[in-house]
């Protein structure tokens, strides 16, 4: 999937670049030559990504860096589908826990997790998920002191 | 000599139940980090640092040091026994160890690197023990330029110049340096790059970056890359593990050849234990009389790498402590965690919070010797915990990132980000950027920035300052001469 890693190199100058046009909002140089402003790193580190990414994206985009031997597994769509679908558990569980609290929300997310995403039995992935939650609540909560969100269930 | 007396004094405090507690705790998930491939130092202390938030700083350093030590002993268990490294500075160890393995040895060939690691990491202390006190009072002289140089050389020499391919780690250091860059600047006081966000002005923590970043994404990763660890059932005869002492000591000198190369390799910053396993396995194969069997299940193929890549450890904690620049990933977070426990790792650390950090090096020891114990008597019940932990090992680290993350601040805005820089991580690991560097600009931006502009109003803006104190003068010649390696490999090449 070449379509990845351009879409991943301009979206990392469209970050930089805003880095960049934001740093005209600071001073370059403190007044009567007392030092650097805030601006001068930001900016000129910004200023050298903004070279060194037009590079990579004009390597990615002539395939020059596609066929170099990569270290990495290529990208294949049951393995990306799963990947997709742990980054919306993650999300839901943002939104999930203050709603039922931290305790319970990854209990929940952990099953889903084992059983859809590891394929693991619900019978299994319901007793790992059980005993590794008490375990969380005992060690987070109950030793280290720890205030986590909770919710209408912990 | 002081340093013993210190030393003593942190062998005394370290003898409570609960720090003992806690070195055992590390030592034994360093152990299982290690020998996971994929997890590795970086990857267990990422995960594991936000529970050391509110803990003793004591109990805190003696798990990181144990995780720290611990995985690299582990790494050696899914080398020989697999031929899968744990880590990149395994790498080495599959050479020769899993060979063995193939020859019905593996109980020897993890006995004998367990042997090799637990004298490399003596040798290791040993030179962390003697050589911090002086490095440490070189670098008392240190001013605001001296130390400016000194970021400097640490970026260049670990942000991957000297390898082959240097354009990847130099964006990753840049891209790192910017967001360090984010939130309330610490000299004028000025909010920078917050975008309307009021959690972004204390800037980002780096304990969100990193486990962002090695934990989280290391669950993406994992998804593509499975290991059949059903290969090794059964196979480590309980009684194979505790071969003749005679067998071990064959390879003495092997073992502290390469230890002492580990532990000098170690004290670079940027070399780190890769390069130091891949020379010491080199120059053994180079100066041995039996060249032939090296790759077919040589001894010291094993030993002699495995001794180097525990000795990196005493060797990378010197700069640590002394200078307070980290030399590779790892130490970066040990780094970050060492500013989290409210500790200023630099040459004042020793007279501010002295116990502690020799508690911490007395805790090395101690989790050596236990590392000797746990990778020789308890490595199958190591064998059983790696085959059954891969299925579930995603999701729970997942849990840990996200309750990790959230204990920092009590935030979810943390927590998102962590996802957020999860994610990104994910698909640098995936381009083949390195993470290493880009976390190290991270921790060491801010400082960076605060001595150079502290600096430029002591000189009104004139960078001479730089080029008239010899230290600050040294350390960017030095600098400089690392920026031209490249060039000079290439027209080398030509």
């Amino acid at each position: 999937m070449p379509y990845v890693e351009r879409l991943f190199s301009v979206s990392i100058l469209a970050v930089v670049l805003t880095f960049f046009l934001t740093s005209f909002q600071y001073e370059m140089f403190l007044l009567e030559g007392n030092g650097i402003g805030v601006a001068f790193l930001p900016r000129l580190i910004s200023l050298m990504l903004l070279i060194l990414i037009s590079i990579y994206i004009y390597s990615v985009f002539n395939g020059k860096l596609l066929h170099e031997n990569r270290k990495s597994e290529p990208f294949i769509k049951s393995v990306v589908a799963k990947q997709i679908s742990m980054v919306f558990s993650l999300l839901l569980c943002l939104f999930l826990i203050d709603i039922l609290g931290m305790i319970s929300t990854l209990g929940v997310f952990l099953i889903g997790a084992l059983h859809y995403i590891e394929k693991v039995s619900w019978v299994r992935s319901i007793i790992f998920s059980v005993l590794t939650i008490i375990s969380l609540y005992f060690i987070f909560v109950k030793w280290l002191n720890i205030i986590l969100p909770s919710g209408f269930l912990i | 000599m002081e340093q013993i007396q210190d030393l003593f004094l942190g062998f005394m405090t370290i003898l409570q139940p609960e720090f003992l507690f806690w070195c055992l705790i590390g030592i034994t998930l360093g152990t299982l980090a290690g020998a996971l491939p994929g997890v590795g130092p970086v990857t267990g202390i990422a995960i594991l640092l936000p529970i050391t938030y509110g803990m003793h700083p004591i109990s805190a350093l003696l798990l990181l040091m144990g995780i720290y030590q611990g995985s690299m002993y582990g790494g050696r268990i899914s080398s020989i026994l697999l031929n899968v490294p744990g880590d990149a500075a395994s790498v080495v160890t599959t050479f020769d160890g899993y060979p063995l393995t193939k020859q019905g040895k593996p109980g020897y060939a993890l006995t004998l690197s367990a042997f090799a690691s637990f004298v490399g990491g003596i040798i290791g202390f040993l030179g962390l023990v003697f050589l911090t006190a002086p490095i440490t009072n070189i670098a008392l002289s240190f001013g605001p330029p001296e130390y400016f140089g000194l970021m400097v050389f640490a970026l260049i020499a670990t942000s991957g110049l000297t390898e082959n391919k240097p354009f990847k780690p130099i964006v990753a250091t840049l891209i790192g340096l910017l967001i360090a860059t984010i939130g309330v600047d610490p000299i004028a006081g000025t909010e920078r790059f917050t975008f309307g966000f009021l959690e972004l002005w204390k800037g980002i923590d780096f304990v969100v970056i990193a486990v962002g970043m090695f934990g989280l994404s290391e669950v993406f990763i994992r998804m593509e890359q499975k290991v059949d660890f059903n290969r090794v059932k059964n196979k480590i005869p309980f009684w194979d593990l505790f071969p003749k002492i005679s067998e071990l000591l064959k390879d003495t000198w092997a073992i502290i050849r390469g230890s002492i190369l580990g532990f000098l390799i170690g004290v670079l910053p940027g070399a780190g234990a890769t390069i130091a396993t891949f020379l010491t396995y080199d120059i053994e194969k180079k100066i041995s009389k039996n060249k032939e069997e090296f790759g077919k299940g040589a001894s010291k193929g094993l030993s002699a790498p495995e001794a180097a890549n525990n000795a990196t450890v005493g060797g990378a904690l010197i700069p640590l402590f002394s200078l307070g620049i980290p030399g590779s990933g790892t130490t970066a977070i040990l780094l970050g965690a060492l500013m989290m426990l409210g500790l200023q790792p630099g040459p004042l650390i020793f007279e501010k919070s002295g116990d502690i950090v020799w508690a911490a090096i007395a805790g090395l020891f101690l989790a050596n010797f236990l590392l000797l114990i746990l990778n020789t008597a308890f490595v199958p019940m190591f064998t059983i915990l790696i085959q059954k932990a891969e299925t579930y090992l995603g999701p729970v680290i997942a849990v840990l990132c996200i309750i990790g993350t959230y204990m920092l601040n009590n935030s979810m805005f943390d927590v998102g980000l962590m996802i957020l820089f999860g994610i990104f991580g994910y698909f640098l690991r995936k381009f083949d950027f390195p993470l290493a560097p880009l976390i190290l600009a991270v921790i060491l931006g801010p400082i960076l920035e605060e001595n150079l502009r502290q600096t430029l109003m002591m000189s009104s803006n004139s960078i001479s300052i730089f080029f008239t104190r010899p230290i600050s003068l040294f350390l960017l010649i030095i600098s400089f001469l690392i920026l031209l390696l490249p060039i000079v490999r290439k027209i080398r090449k030509k």
